[in-house]
């Protein structure tokens, strides 16, 4: 459904009763007058927020209220893998994290998910054994680019766990150094030590960890994951000591104490500025707690030898082709963000999507909620407002002679129509494409038909109004003649089976779902 | 009599639209023969590997040769147009359903009329996927043409090269050995078979061969149309 020129929107009052608004109004009284004063105008550009198709909208029930994407509320029913349809436990995601650990993996080269193939060679087929067929070195590999493991020299012995197996293996096929789980622990690597300006400064020690002298780190880049792994190690280790003994009001001589990013240095600094911060009651909010000081914290320091990477890095892009480079686009991910040849790369494992109810946010009364099933595309509840709201559609009328008569509706439904004419004086307009043959023309009056379909069981009453003269862009200067202002349209008379209407309504539930799926949201008018 | 003669030439056996057949009316029937006359194409001159399948319902016309050679599998509706150029299917390749290898009369009307050499060439193993349309010099060895793809007049593809479905490779191109040719018409090296050889390539062997063995048992040949 593309939107070509005559096209309705519904505004949405929530950017009007916000409670910041509310605020607002007390506050500058004289400004709330002028916003009060001024009708909707939809041009101005904060509207652009507050319009929407009525496929989009969803209607309170309780509240008798049409609500918008910006005035509902969201809760997560359930997250899965967009990959395997399986259910994440939010435990899970809690400790592993947002993407998927079974067996599910990206493409770092183009996205697509990759599939587990067996390596094995087909020389010595025993036909006496067809079951052993798939077995040998697995790799990842991409049914459409063609991107493999191989080219990162990573094979897996297994064909399950590739989540595991990937984790313990570095580019190249090296197996990943046993990583230290403590923060605090002395890094036990084989490289040679080297010299470090951070020795020449008080060692950053923490009164609860038991660190001790600082140690040497290695001269090379850490690993990402592993610096990663450290600053998760060092956080946790902060949120379970970092009680009492860290607290201002602790008598600490610690050296970490002096460092601008110590907890008692910001107590300090929350003292010195401003009472009102401090009137609140320290205790009831988190502890405060440091940030990573050394590397073994997962700190990045940036020093002689990080340069002399850096410079190499330089050096190696300007000698190798363009296409042994990572774009910027395969280095957006998380998992890939420090990879700067292709080589570098690794296979993504996919991030989980989630299954969201929506809630009405002034009464929270559940608008809508899909099934729990992930592999179900259906919902337990969906206020639409295209079942509460009448529905206005404005087309374009070739002549007078096609328009249909009043009151006929293929549905049932009563609607009504009406002429509307817009007579446009000299302005063209240069937003609508030319092709279009009902684009407003200079000193040309074109007449359109705005329908109304009702589909509640009453009937209503409607009054139409628009300005005399359009503003804005589109058909400005424009007058706007309404021949029938003021109309009533007729109950919904699809008095049916009951079982049968909950049929109707289905099919259109589905229409509407998939309606929204397909419309881009169009920004401004 | 005559009914069941000619459900047996409108649809292969099995098909289920047989029973549908049956029992249409003579003055349907008619017309289906008449439709039936209007789409045959003119017969090319042919030389068909005895090896090949050829299905009864692939398209093979033109004024040019065609030459298929052994194992080569052509599926049914496939289209093979000599109109412009002889056209020339190696070892072991296949053409998927609605593919198109050679010139056709329409496209050669919207191409490049400056074009001189209308020839078409596929080299060993090449497969074709659903509807895409070969009108490339030549597809070396190996390649993968991707369903829906189409390759211009006169560019070139090497070896082992993968075309992704969909996309359009432009005329006189060159694509070289071991490139895939993917979205919107990005290209990378295919590392995976140049740095392992010998594991892939009898890997990609084996399966094509499997891939042809399944093809032979599942698709009825009719030579006998063609010669
Ligand atoms: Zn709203
Ligand atoms: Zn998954
Ligand atoms: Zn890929
Ligand atoms: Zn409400």
């Amino acid at each position: 459904m593309s939107v070509s020129f005559p096209y309705t929107y519904y505004a949405c009052s929530c950017a009007d009763n916000t409670s910041t608004q509310e605020k607002r109004v007390s506050q500058e009284p004289q400004s709330a007058q002028d916003e009060d004063e001024r009708t909707f105008d939809p041009r101005s550009r904060r509207s652009n927020f507050s319009l929407y198709p009525i496929e989009h909208l969803l209607y309170c029930t309780e509240c008798h209220e049409m609500r918008c994407p910006r005035c509902v509320t969201e809760e997560v029913i359930c997250w899965y893998c967009p990959n395997c349809l399986f259910e994440a436990p939010s435990s899970t995601i809690k400790q592993e994290g947002h993407r998927c650990s079974r067996n599910c993996f990206n493409c770092p080269i183009c996205t697509s998910p990759l599939s587990v193939n067996s390596l094995e060679q087909p020389d010595p087929p025993p036909d006496d054994k067809p079951a052993n067929k798939f077995g040998g070195p697995y790799i990842l590999h991409c049914p459409y680019c063609a991107w493999s493991t191989l080219d990162i020299g990573i094979t897996f012995p297994r064909p399950s766990n590739i989540t595991g197996q990937l984790a313990k293996t570095l580019n190249g096929g090296l197996p990943r150094p046993p990583r230290d789980r403590k923060p605090s622990s002395s890094l036990k690597r084989s490289d040679p030590p080297t010299t470090h300006h951070l020795d020449d400064l008080p060692s950053p020690t923490s009164d609860t960890s038991t660190s001790s002298s600082p140690e040497p780190p290695s001269a090379r880049t850490p690993d990402p994951q592993d610096r990663y792994h450290h600053l998760l190690a060092f956080y946790k280790h902060q949120l379970s000591t970092s009680d009492a003994a860290l607290l201002p009001g602790t008598t600490s001589t610690s050296a970490s104490e002096l460092g601008p990013g110590s907890p008692s240095s910001i107590a300090r600094l929350l003292h010195m500025y401003g009472s009102s911060i401090r009137s609140r009651a320290p205790e009831s909010g988190p502890s405060p707690m440091r940030e990573a000081a050394t590397p073994e914290e997962g700190l990045l320091i940036y020093d002689a030898a990080a340069e002399a990477a850096d410079d190499a890095t330089i050096r190696a892009m300007q000698t190798t082709a363009w296409d042994t480079h990572a774009s910027v686009s395969q280095r957006l991910d998380a998992t890939n963000r420090h990879a700067r040849a292709v080589d570098d790369l690794r296979p993504i494992s996919p991030l989980l999507r989630t299954k969201r109810a929506k809630r009405c946010g002034a009464c929270r009364q559940i608008l809508a909620k899909p099934e729990g099933k992930v592999t179900s595309v259906r919902s337990k509840i969906k206020l639409l407002a295209l079942q509460n709201l009448p529905k206005l559609s404005i087309k374009p009328l070739a002549s007078p002679s096609t328009m249909p008569p009043p009151g006929t509706s293929a549905a049932g439904r009563p609607t009504s129509t009406l002429l509307t004419t817009f007579s446009s004086p000299t302005l063209a307009l240069p937003a609508l494409s030319p092709s279009s043959p009902f684009a407003l023309r200079p000193l040309t009056t074109t007449h359109y038909l705005l329908t109304l379909t009702n589909p509640l069981y009453d009937s209503i009453r409607v009054h139409l109004a628009a300005p005399s003269a359009l503003r804005g862009r589109h058909g400005a200067g424009s007058r706007v003649t309404i021949l029938c202002p003021q109309f009533e349209v007729g109950a919904n008379t699809d008095r049916r089976k009951k079982g049968e209407r909950e049929r109707v309504e289905k099919v259109r539930r589905e229409e509407a779902f998939w309606t929204v799926l397909g419309v881009g949201r169009i920004v401004g008018l | 009599m005559s009914e069941t003669k000619r459900v047996s030439i409108s649809a292969p056996q099995g098909t289920p639209s047989e029973g549908r057949r049956t029992s249409t009316t003579a003055a349907s029937r008619q017309s289906l023969a008449a439709k039936r006359q209007s789409l045959n194409f003119p017969k090319a001159p042919t030389v068909i590997d005895p090896s090949a399948i050829v299905s009864t319902h692939a398209i093979l016309t033109g004024l040019h040769p065609i030459t298929i050679g052994p194992d080569v599998v052509l599926h049914p509706y496939c289209k093979i147009s000599s109109v412009e150029g002889p056209v020339t299917i190696g070892r072991g390749c296949i053409v998927a359903e609605r593919a198109v290898v050679g010139f056709t009369t329409e496209t050669a009307a919207q191409g490049d009329s400056a074009l001189k050499e209308r020839d078409v060439t596929l080299n060993r193993n090449v497969v074709v996927g659903t509807s895409a349309v070969v009108e490339a010099k030549v597809v070396d060895e190996g390649c993968l043409v991707g369903a829906g793809c189409h390759l211009k007049g006169g560019s070139n593809v090497g070896k082992y090269c993968k075309i992704a479905p969909m996309v359009i490779v432009q005329p006189d191109e060159w694509i070289y050995d071991f490139m895939v040719v993917y979205g919107q018409n990005a290209r990378r090296r295919d590392m995976t078979m140049i740095t392992n050889k010998d594991t892939v390539f009898a890997l990609k062997k084996e399966e094509h061969e499997q891939h042809l063995a399944v093809l032979k048992r599942l698709i009825p040949s009719n030579l006998t149309k063609w010669q």
